[in-house]
């Protein structure tokens, strides 16, 4: 089953084509890699995704309804949540308030300590435990990104939008935080993620996507796409 | 133990509060009760300013509220003999329209900062012109003399103790408005409005819905201030819808400390004692001394007291904030 349909979907900053007739499907249940160069593309393909900008051209279709000129707030409350390369948290607010304005606003939950308690449970989940009356501003780099998946985690997404989770991880943090992205699918949460460690794309996603110069260049299995030329002449230059 | 000496405190203010009402009416001083009514008046008004105010929503159009309040209930009252206790709400209802069309294209079109401040710095004086220009009913410049009908109908009353109690009133509403936004989930989306936009909107706040809330409720309450300010004084004129009385509430809130509950009150007790002093003091010699010195003492809160007067004597007490 199809959960997210692009479509021809562009996009132009003046004379850059930053997103150029892209287009792919997200199957239910599966994890989606995005990879590519920097500047190719990736995290304005999330921005159009999230409604954070609009796109000139195509179309995105999220569950049978086209979401393509919705705001941000609503294509969140229909499932898609995401995060942002350069982590975005509420810097005043303690990590558990962080994730409640999630589940109040994204998951739809009314009441506050229904919300409190959900949130306590999705802090625990993502290994935030003990951490939850914190204030944001005073947490280490690690745990913000975290905060920021729990509380995408918190408006219970259909689709989750991961935009590099893995940027400066040691390998530990980097092992344990594959093992969350495998706990988060099990819970049936559809995963589409930018990640440049390739290491980690290959690990666990069952399909990759590489885009160039704003192009889908490649898509397909880890090993196929690794294994694919234009892929290795994105990546190490021509004539390698 | 901090928290319990807070919660002390507010217990203090409270028996505070219910011993001033019942000395209000045996004070030999009308003066002081005149000055104690203004000073609730213009805490109501600032508290209401700061539900926005704390929030990044900083209007300097508070005065066109006020302003409109006041000529909307009293004009009614003297035109058609409405009690300003029904023109009071159909001015709360005024104001809240007039804020909705000021607000809704800046809230959807991403005006913030500075640049919304000045586009309600701009209301404010529209509004103004507008009071000084419909010279015909609203007596232009001159100003409007509210007319005297004592009774409890006409809200008004042969005693000045009588609008200090309704001020104080307003103002403990002020304050149980704002603990009902605390307990609830709506402060959850003022706060990460405030933090960051972008990031609110992802995680589902419809930004232009809780700005227009926010601000809704704080112009219809700031309407009702203007109301109970013209009854209390029987005199308004275009003024107080002016850019100096927008300012003032906004200079208030910020004096006291924007992020706690008494500081409007704190704030507005300090401003209008101090500008009562310098007016007795001074009297019509060095006319507009007293906002000369406001303005500079704004400028020394902003730089070395960003809380205000009582967001730093907090700090000081409970280290916290």
């Amino acid at each position: 089953m199809i959960i997210l349909r692009v479509s021809a979907l562009s996009k132009h900053f003046g004379g850059i084509s930053a997103v150029n007739n892209v287009s792919f499907e997200v199957g239910k249940g599966e994890i989606l890699g995005l990879i590519g160069p920097n500047g190719s593309g990736k995290t304005t393909l999330f921005n159009l995704i999230s409604g954070l900008y609009r796109p000139d051209s195509g179309r995105i279709i999220f569950m049978g309804e086209d979401i393509t000129k919705k705001q941000p707030h609503e294509i969140c409350r229909k499932g898609i949540a995401r995060t942002f390369q350069l982590v975005r948290a509420f810097p005043n607010m303690t990590v558990l308030e962080n994730v409640v304005v999630g589940s109040i606003f994204g998951g739809g939950i009314k009441d506050l300590d229904v919300a409190l308690n959900e949130s306590r449970r999705i802090c625990e989940f993502v290994g935030l435990a003990g951490k939850e009356d914190t204030p944001v501003r005073n947490l280490t780099a690690v745990d913000k990104k975290l905060t920021e998946l729990a509380r995408a985690l918190a408006m219970k997404p259909k689709l989750l939008l991961i935009d590099e989770l893995m940027a400066g991880l040691n390998p530990v943090e980097t092992e344990q935080a594959m093992a969350l992205l495998k706990r988060i699918r099990e819970q049936g949460i559809t995963i589409f993620w930018i990640e440049h460690m390739i290491k980690a794309v290959v690990g666990i996603s069952d399909r990759i996507m590489v885009m160039n110069h704003g192009m889908k260049i490649a898509e397909g299995r880890p090993d196929e796409v690794v294994n694919d030329v234009r892929v290795i002449e994105v990546y190490l230059g021509g004539r390698w | 133990m901090a928290v319990n000496l807070f919660k002390k405190i507010k217990w203090n203010i409270i028996i505070a509060i219910i011993i001033m009402f019942l000395i209000l009416p045996i004070l030999p001083w009308r003066y002081l009760i005149h000055v104690l009514t203004l000073i609730f008046i213009f805490a109501s008004a600032s508290t209401y300013w700061s539900f926005m105010g704390r929030f990044g929503l900083v209007s300097l159009g508070h005065g066109a509220f006020f302003g409109l309040g006041a000529y909307t209930s009293s004009l009614l009252f003297n035109i058609y003999g409405l009690s300003p206790w029904i023109g009071m709400f159909i001015g709360g209802v005024f104001a809240t329209s007039i804020a909705v069309i000021v607000g809704y294209p800046c809230f959807r079109y991403g005006v913030r900062g500075a640049y919304f401040s000045l586009v309600t710095l701009a209301l404010s004086a529209a509004m103004m012109y507008t009071f000084s220009a419909m010279r015909g009913i609203t007596g232009g410049l001159l100003g409007l003399t509210i007319r005297y009908e004592p009774g409890l109908l006409q809200f008004q009353f042969p005693e000045k103790y009588y609008y200090c109690y309704i001020a104080i009133s307003f103002w403990l509403l002020s304050i149980y408005i704002w603990r009902r936004i605390e307990g609830g989930t709506f402060i959850y989306a003022l706060k990460a409005m405030s933090d960051d936009e972008i990031f609110a909107e992802h995680s589902g706040i419809d930004l232009c819905k809780v700005k227009l809330q926010i601000t809704m409720l704080s112009s219809f309450f700031t309407a009702i201030c203007g109301t109970i300010y013209a009854q209390a004084i029987s005199y308004i004129n275009p003024e107080i819808a002016g850019i100096t009385w927008s300012l003032e509430i906004a200079f208030i809130a910020i004096l006291g400390g924007l992020y706690s509950m008494v500081g409007p009150l704190i704030g507005s007790a300090v401003y209008i004692s101090f500008s009562e002093f310098v007016r007795v003091l001074l009297g019509s010699t060095l006319v507009g001394i007293s906002h000369l010195m406001l303005g500079l003492l704004l400028i020394v809160f902003t730089i070395f007291l960003p809380g205000g007067i009582w967001g730093s004597i907090r700090t000081i007490l409970f280290r916290r904030m």
